[in-house]
């Protein structure tokens, strides 16, 4: 296992072949809600959430497929859904090294766990935070995590069997962008555009959801991936227990299609967005009023509005027969470098909090974030920075799909996009491990600064995050003869 | 009249700002204004000469009139119109229509274009030749009888009725400036290059609502609906076209009846189109799967959130609005050209002079840098200055303002990021406009291309950006 899971330049650990096949499908569902307190993670500042005051239930979410070639395994992938913020570094591989001998005949490099970025969800490491409110450590709480998706993981796996796939793109607004610009030229994350400087918002936004569908040999929706540009982050500020919007989208889904029904929900690259109305909030907050729905909920029936006007047209072109390849690669990326003024503005910002004796709210947390920085700047002097990143790159019909494991700005998606050779391409961000600077920023934004962009935000750049779309792009290619 | 329309000063302002809840009379009328003959179609450099009727272009007239205690207060009439731009258009049209409104003060009426690119020629002076096709200048007249009857019906036939309003969303205009490695923007570049580095601006997928219904608060009389999109999706076509404008009114009618006037107005786009730039081949299969083209899917699409936005905002139906009308005229500075832009005009407009004017575009193109070459002559005498006409309504906690241009997103989003309304409403290419009708952004003029050089954009950032604070201002002064 462990030689396995090491890591090369560019270890390239899948068969390419992509021949149509006969898919065997798996899904499981685990929740992951404990029944202590737990940290939250999602802010700068400690929360708790208690098991006496849970706003909705945390689950990971299953999916299991298998490729079989006259009889013969061909290929496989175990996709995670995960209600939590994100995946910090050595999750993902701690995780496979525990699941491996209970997924027979399953290689776990082609599993892949993924967050949908809910603020409310439990905390797998200490973090950024130097206490945890009297919460059960995160250790303990991942003990716990791996539990309940190991059970959920062989469960899908083993209870796999022929079914089919459709898929399509519907659309739905639920992001908005949240980077402010002003006149001088600096962006904001959500700075306030009631300002005279206000200039616009920094990048687009990514409407459109992808939809994979997944059916029994009967044709009786067995699981769907739905990936959607928006983190699930309504609720952020919440100190409760709360899978956000995924949390209204699977209920509605399950009161639809049963209470089976195991719904994956995907980020697509969406650094830059957010869930929240940044422009026109008095008339969404009143449509809000009118539906009697709060905005979580609106959000959700945005999507699963789509869902049904998608899923509605696709189940005229369900395939049993589908070509399925799994590559995984990993490599290196450039890291951000920082720059001298970048170190002094950390070192001018740490140091008040260095010698602080006591440090309430958000600031043990700033404080590591910029300590970080500091030490980055002193790393580089010696090495240039680089950072290994996985990356998963699906074929499924005439779909592909690619993860990476950064709030990736849209910028990035955008140009995947319009290259990709596939006639449907999803592309999941958050997913696999990451450190906790998990945004990778776009030119643009990199010169406007501001959280998400700058260096505290980022620990790599747009040099990488170029690096990242031609590998993307380059392993999409490979599936599609391309 | 004249001397309401003479250039004004400052800030000229025409209306009352009272906006206390008012009685509100509606009327609205459709006129047909589709010729029997073949005419020439406004979209292209190039003159298309319509060989066929793919659905028919019609002027769509909202008339509204508030009356405190029985007497009338401030009043307005829009005009929806299937044609890609307006210059002289409506201020022609209001000398035309004067004396046929009484009570009607014709200041507070506008002419908004869905920027259909398979409607009318207005302009004689847009093509060299139209063969044997009916002449722009036959054309307007035949325009302004049927435009002209339906505003006297729409105002002669005003009621008492009520309001509603909500904002839905649809995903039908794209980002159309493509921007590479370089820092250079080009419309509808290619994405598939190693270059591309993304969409310059934001996208704007909201969709205002506003519904009109007679005094039972149940029958539809007319609703207006912003997408910030032009209708342009079968653009290059040789057809008489509404573009997807015609599915939309074609299924209101079928669901709230035939006598629904749905006025189709275009919020500010001037960097957004209906085609998709991203994604082409997901949603191509879509549109194959639904049996749909792209035109009857964006169609599709705004009906479905008309539909969920009425079925919410018909819980909020209000007969007593406050109901203000501002109408303001006033100068913004014009783009400069630069000596490198003069330069490049020059060559432009040189080797266009070499080619035969009757050759699909050669004709528009030359003028395009002829009207360059003359601004830049222009500009050595004097800074250049454009006269603008904006429209502000208040309609309850609804505010509607009004701008000539192909407005970029990014200045309707200092709008809606400022605006003291309950929801506002955007409209773009409303009233007269010049040749040149892009106002191009900050960024989008960084980056070049059409749309953002100057031969598009006879206003600039500058403005721009004066557009919307006399915009804001208007509103405020609504609001207040």
């Amino acid at each position: 296992m462990k030689k396995l899971l090491s890591m090369t330049a560019a270890g390239l650990l899948a068969a390419f072949r992509a021949q149509a096949a006969e898919l065997w499908i798996g899904a499981a569902e685990a929740d992951i809600t404990p029944d202590r307190p737990v940290s939250l993670t999602g802010q700068f500042h400690v929360r708790v959430g208690q098991p006496s005051n849970i706003l909705s239930r945390c689950k990971a979410e299953v999916l299991a497929l298998e490729a079989r070639e006259n009889g013969q395994p061909a290929d496989c992938a175990i996709l995670i859904a995960c209600d939590v913020c994100y995946l910090p570094k050595d999750i993902q591989s701690r995780f496979r090294e525990r699941v491996a001998a209970r997924l027979k005949g399953f290689d776990v490099n082609k599993l892949l766990l993924t967050a949908t970025h809910t603020h409310t969800g439990p905390a797998l490491d200490q973090g950024w935070y130097d206490d945890l409110g009297g919460a059960m450590p995160p250790e303990e709480y991942v003990a716990f995590f791996f539990g309940r998706l190991a059970e959920a993981a062989a469960k899908a796996w083993d209870g796999r069997k022929p079914g089919a796939v459709a898929w399509g793109l519907g659309h739905a607004v639920t992001s908005q962008n949240r980077r402010s610009v002003y006149a001088d030229g600096s962006a904001v994350m959500y700075g306030p555009t009631d300002k005279p400087e206000f200039r616009g918002l920094e990048g687009g936004e990514d409407h459109t959801v992808d939809f994979l569908f997944f059916l029994d040999a009967d044709r009786k929706p067995l699981a769907t991936a739905i990936t959607v540009a928006c983190p699930s982050q309504v609720d952020e500020g919440l100190s409760r227990l709360h899978a956000d919007y995924w949390g209204d989208v699977r209920d509605e889904l399950r009161r639809r299609y049963g209470e089976k029904y195991v719904v994956l929900g995907f980020c697509g690259p969406a650094g830059d967005l957010v869930p929240r109305a940044i422009l026109r909030k008095s008339a969404e907050a009143r449509m809000g009023q009118l539906r009697k729905l709060n905005r979580r909920q609106e959000v959700a029936r945005r999507i699963v509005r789509a869902y049904e006007s998608t899923w509605e047209i696709v189940k005229k072109d369900i395939r049993a027969d589908a070509a399925f390849a799994h590559r995984v690669e990993r490599f290196d990326l450039p890291g951000r470098k920082i720059t001298d003024l970048e170190y002094e503005a950390a070192k001018r910002n740490y140091e008040p909090l260095a010698t602080k004796a006591v440090l309430v709210g958000g600031e043990a947390a700033h404080k590591n974030w910029y300590k970080g920085t500091i030490a980055r700047y002193e790393a580089q002097k010696t090495a240039e920075p680089r950072h290994a990143v996985e990356l998963h790159a699906l074929r499924l019909g005439d779909v592909a799909i690619a993860t990476n494991p950064f709030e990736l700005f849209l910028d990035y998606g955008m140009r995947i996009q319009a290259r990709s050779p596939a006639a449907q391409t999803v592309l999941i961000q958050l997913a696999g491990p990451v450190d906790d600077a998990t945004y990778l920023p776009s030119e643009r934004a990199a010169k406007g600064g501001g959280y998400s962009a700058v260096p505290e935000s980022s620990l790599v750049g747009p040099e990488g995050g170029q690096e990242l779309v031609e590998r993307t792009l380059a392993a999409v290619g490979a599936l599609f003869g391309k | 009249m004249k001397k309401n329309l003479s250039l004004a000063t400052c800030a000229a302002v025409l209306a009352a700002v009272g906006a206390t809840a008012a009685e509100l009379w509606i009327g609205a009328a459709q006129a047909d204004i589709t010729p029997d003959r073949p005419i020439s179609l406004s979209g292209q450099f190039h003159n298309r000469i319509s060989t066929n009727i793919l659905s028919r272009c019609t002027a769509n007239v909202l008339a509204l009139e508030s009356r405190t205690n029985g007497a009338p207060a401030e009043c307005a009439i829009l005009v929806s119109l299937d044609v890609v731009s307006l210059r002289d258009t409506q201020e022609e049209f209001k000398r035309y229509i004067a004396g046929r409104v009484p009570g009607f003060d014709t200041n507070k009426l506008f002419l908004a274009a869905t920027h259909t690119h398979t409607g009318p020629t207005l302009a004689q002076t847009n093509f060299s030749h139209y063969g044997d096709a009916m002449q722009p200048k036959e054309y307007v007249p035949f325009l302004f009888e049927r435009m002209g009857d339906a505003v006297v019906k729409a105002w002669e036939g005003r009621k008492p009725g009520a309001v509603a309003w909500g904002l839905g969303h649809a995903v039908v205009g794209a980002n159309r400036r493509v921007v590479y490695a370089d820092g250079k923007a080009v419309m509808y570049g290619d994405t598939k290059k190693p270059g591309f580095r993304g969409l310059e601006g934001w996208e704007d997928h909201a969709v205002d609502v506003l519904l009109f219904y007679g005094a039972d608060r149940k029958t539809l009389v007319a609703t207006a609906i912003a997408v910030p999109c032009p209708a342009q999706t079968v653009e290059s076509l040789y057809e008489v076209s509404a573009d997807y404008w015609h599915p939309v009114r074609e299924t209101i009618r079928k669901k709230h009846g035939q006598d629904v006037v749905v006025l189709g107005l275009c919020a500010p786009a001037g960097d957004q189109v209906p085609r998709p730039m991203l994604r082409n081949a997901a949603e191509e299969r879509m549109l194959r799967l639904r049996k749909l083209n792209r035109l009857q899917e964006l169609a599709r699409r705004i009906t479905d959130t008309f539909d969920e936005t009425l079925e919410a905002a018909q819980a909020d139906i209000r007969a007593d609005v406050p109901f203000a009308h501002r109408v303001e005229r006033f100068e913004v500075p014009g783009r400069k050209l630069t000596e490198k832009e003069y330069v490049e005009a020059k060559r432009g407009y040189e080797d266009y002079s070499k080619k035969d004017e009757t050759v699909a575009e050669v004709y528009g193109r030359k003028n395009w840098y002829k009207r360059t070459l003359d601004r830049y002559e222009a500009q050595q005498k004097a800074d250049p200055k454009g006269t603008l006409e904006i429209h502000v309504l208040r309609i309850g906690d609804v505010a509607l303002a009004t701008s000539p241009f192909e407005l970029f997103v990014d200045y309707a989003m200092q709008i809606q990021g400022r605006s003291p309304a309950g929801q506002t409403v955007l409209v773009q290419l409303a009233g007269p406009v010049g040749t040149s009708g892009y106002l191009p952004s900050e960024r989008a003029v960084k980056g070049g291309g059409y749309s953002a050089v100057p031969q598009s954009s006879q206003t600039g950032p500058e403005g721009g950006q004066m557009l919307v604070e006399r915009t804001l201002d208007a509103i405020r002064a609504l609001f207040r």
